[in-house]
């Protein structure tokens, strides 16, 4: 078993080197994300979803949630992780559809449910952004422990500095599992799995 | 010394500095050939998001007024450029600014990770193409980024780039549009 173990991470450790020949920077051993133990409850909140209809994170109970905040005038973090939110979904083949993908929107100003609607379904169908008014943003934020500031925001082209790692909400509808930017989809996908077999 | 004498070994000097300054002049020339230049090489442009995407999730409601407002929104489309730029000469380089007819605005910009938080910097000093190496514009580091972009870019596109360099250089890129994933 031990052995069987060392196989694994060695495999883990191969996988990350060769991305990291690619055009990922070189990644030192992927880490398998922070565990929260226990997990920890987070308040309800109320969004509006790329449809336009209002949506509460409760809503969502009895899904595994995979969460990422960015703004879709982000031209390279943010397509990146909703890329690899896609290879999670397909690494989770007929368990994906216990899963809901969000990407919460921490630019509620220009981001309009009709501009999240083509962000997020140009990556899939299913997928959901949710975007809201700063001050609902900010009580989401406090909860799953996100930073995001705007930078230059008198410029029209202004950026936004955010925390970029992915988030999953349990079953229950409590923060579970925090991955750091760039993990491994392969990883993601065994730690959603998991959560959905308890 | 005879007159004649110092003539003949004053044609000699005159052989050897003509000889030395031809050497040199040549020597100059090769550095200038195309080949020590700088080049750039797998540049690419990333696909902005597709447009109908909307229009089909949106009931596959394609009216005309539906369309219009899609493109109004896609105003402000934008997406990033990648490539390697290499510098085979003895002089380091530095790449000042980047344009193209198909955005409204290009700016250098660098990803960078202060632990988990994601910054975006416009980098105000351009970027330092050592002597006899290369710099890599990557996903997650440093791109070129294109704002208010024209028209959708799709695979198949090509988008072209002029870039600029402290030496005074000018360089033309092809760069294809790659997939959105």
């Amino acid at each position: 078993m031990k052995f069987l173990l060392v196989i694994m991470s060695l495999m883990v450790m191969l996988g990350g080197c060769s991305q990291g020949g690619g055009e990922a920077q070189p990644t030192s051993t992927p880490l398998p994300g922070t565990v929260l133990d226990p997990p920890r409850d987070v308040a309800d909140f109320t969004l509006t979803a790329h449809t336009g209809e209002p949506m509460k994170l409760s809503d969502l109970r009895g899904k595994s949630v995979l969460i990422f905040f960015g703004y879709t005038h982000c031209p390279d973090v943010c397509p990146l992780t909703l890329a690899e939110f896609k290879k999670v979904k397909t690494e989770l083949g007929s368990s994906a559809g216990q899963v809901a993908f969000v990407f919460i929107s921490v630019d509620g100003e220009r981001d309009t449910p009709e501009r999240l609607t083509q962000y997020v379904t140009a990556f899939d169908p299913d997928f959901i952004g949710l975007t809201g008014d700063d001050s609902t943003l900010r009580t989401i934020s406090r909860d799953f422990g996100v930073f995001f500031q705007r930078q230059n925001s008198n410029d029209t082209n202004y950026l936004v500095d955010h925390t970029a790692s992915s988030f999953v909400v349990d079953p229950d509808g409590r923060l579970h599992i925090v991955y750091p930017f760039d993990t491994d989809p392969a990883i993601i996908a065994q730690g959603i799995r998991k959560l959905l077999e308890k | 010394m005879s007159s004649k004498r110092i003539m003949r070994l004053a044609g000699v000097w005159i052989v050897i500095a003509i000889a030395i300054a031809t050497a040199v002049y040549v020597g100059r020339n090769t550095d200038d050939e195309s080949a020590r230049d700088i080049t750039v090489r797998d540049a690419w442009v990333r696909a902005t998001v597709p447009e109908m995407a909307a229009t089909e999730s949106m009931g596959g409601m394609a009216t005309m007024e539906a369309v219009d407002t899609m493109t109004s929104l896609e105003s402000d489309r934008v997406t990033a450029a990648y490539m390697i730029i290499e510098n085979p000469s003895d002089d380091p380089d530095r790449l000042l600014s980047a344009s193209s007819e198909i955005a409204a605005t290009v700016e250098i910009h660098e990803t960078t990770m202060d632990g988990e938080v994601m910054h975006m910097r416009p980098v105000e000093d351009g970027v330092t193409v050592p002597a006899n190496g290369q710099v890599e514009l990557k996903p997650r580091g440093l791109h070129i980024m294109l704002m208010g972009v024209r028209d959708s870019l799709e695979p198949g596109d090509t988008v072209t780039l002029t870039l600029k360099f402290e030496s005074g250089r000018t360089i033309t890129v092809e760069a294809p549009v790659r997939p959105l994933e």
